[in-house]
């Protein structure tokens, strides 16, 4: 039987200290729950939910119901929002619906409807 | 151009993955993965479900088929249950592979060792008696467990033809002398 080199290993795993990332181009249909940082560029669909920090880049759409320990947003939510810790609004950034934080930031040139429920 | 996706190790994905660029998968996906660019299933990831990409890798456990545009390459400690489909298929030896695989390019590379020891050695004779020779016997189908099995008894089973020559008359006749030759 011939043999050959082994298949190369993964050399990208250098990526996967930044926990998940859905970049730009990359569009997620339903359900992601996690225990790490999620960055989103890209688009998710359904509901968002991680222990850890979360943030929408500027180019990231979500339409889903979220959860976060601190929300960090600069592109789109659509959907109902709750962080343990605190939202950001950040100037581009748009959000519709109703959030619930301790603490939430919404920057100048940042859009937003919807309700706060700052209890707690 | 789009950059590199992360399913990162502690996360869950129960939905459908779309898009362009590649992706690495260090988690857990139960839903369907189609992207343009490389896909990564890195060892320690699971996924349920079907994976389109141009090229997949795969170090993890994928439960559902793998399409490549261009190429499907298994790593060592792969688990994979479904079909395998690409130009170009590649599994290496420590892999394991249940399904078919479909490569209908030019180049194709199988690790049969990989898939043959999933299957395990054949069983062992339970008796001792001694076996007429069959060290080749890998495709015989296995001796069932617990040595009761429906083997025929020694008594009943024919004894196999005698190797003694039984030669015609007129070649005993030719053979002699040159035998008697002292």
């Amino acid at each position: 039987m011939t043999r050959r080199a082994p298949c190369t290993s993964f050399a990208a795993t250098a990526l996967s200290m930044a926990g998940t990332i859905i970049e730009a181009g990359l569009s997620v249909e339903g359900e992601i729950t996690s225990e790490e940082e999620i960055v989103v560029h890209g688009e998710v669909r359904g509901k968002l939910e991680t222990t850890d920090a979360l943030s929408v880049g500027a180019s990231g759409n979500v339409e889903a119901d979220v959860s976060a320990s601190t929300l960090a947003i600069a592109g789109r939510v659509t959907g109902d929002v709750a962080a343990t810790e605190r939202v950001d609004l950040q100037a581009g950034g748009r959000l519709l619906g109703d959030v619930k934080t301790a603490r939430l930031t919404i920057a100048d040139g940042a859009t937003f409807k919807g309700n706060v429920d700052m209890d707690a | 151009m789009a950059g590199a996706s992360v399913i990162g190790p502690a996360t869950v994905v129960r939905g459908n993955l779309r898009g362009e660029g590649s992706l690495e998968v260090l988690g857990r996906i139960e839903g369907n993965v189609a992207m343009t660019g490389e896909v990564l299933l890195a060892a320690g990831s699971n996924v349920r479900g079907n994976v389109s990409g141009s090229q997949i890798r795969v170090a993890g456990e994928v439960d559902g088929d793998l399409a490549g545009a261009e190429a499907v390459l298994v790593e060592k400690g792969a688990s994979i249950t479904g079909e395998l489909v690409a130009p170009r298929v590649g599994i290496t030896p420590g892999a394991i592979v249940r399904g078919a695989v479909r490569a209908d390019g030019e180049t194709l590379e199988l690790g049969f060792r990989a898939m043959a020891s999933a299957g395990g050695a054949p069983a062992p004779e339970p008796r001792g008696l001694p076996e007429p020779r069959r060290s080749l016997d890998l495709g015989r189908p296995k001796a069932p467990e617990g040595g009761d099995a429906p083997r025929p008894a020694l008594s009943e089973r024919k004894p196999p033809a005698p190797v003694v020559p039984v030669p015609r008359k007129g070649a005993r006749g030719r053979k002699r002398p040159s035998r008697a030759r002292p």
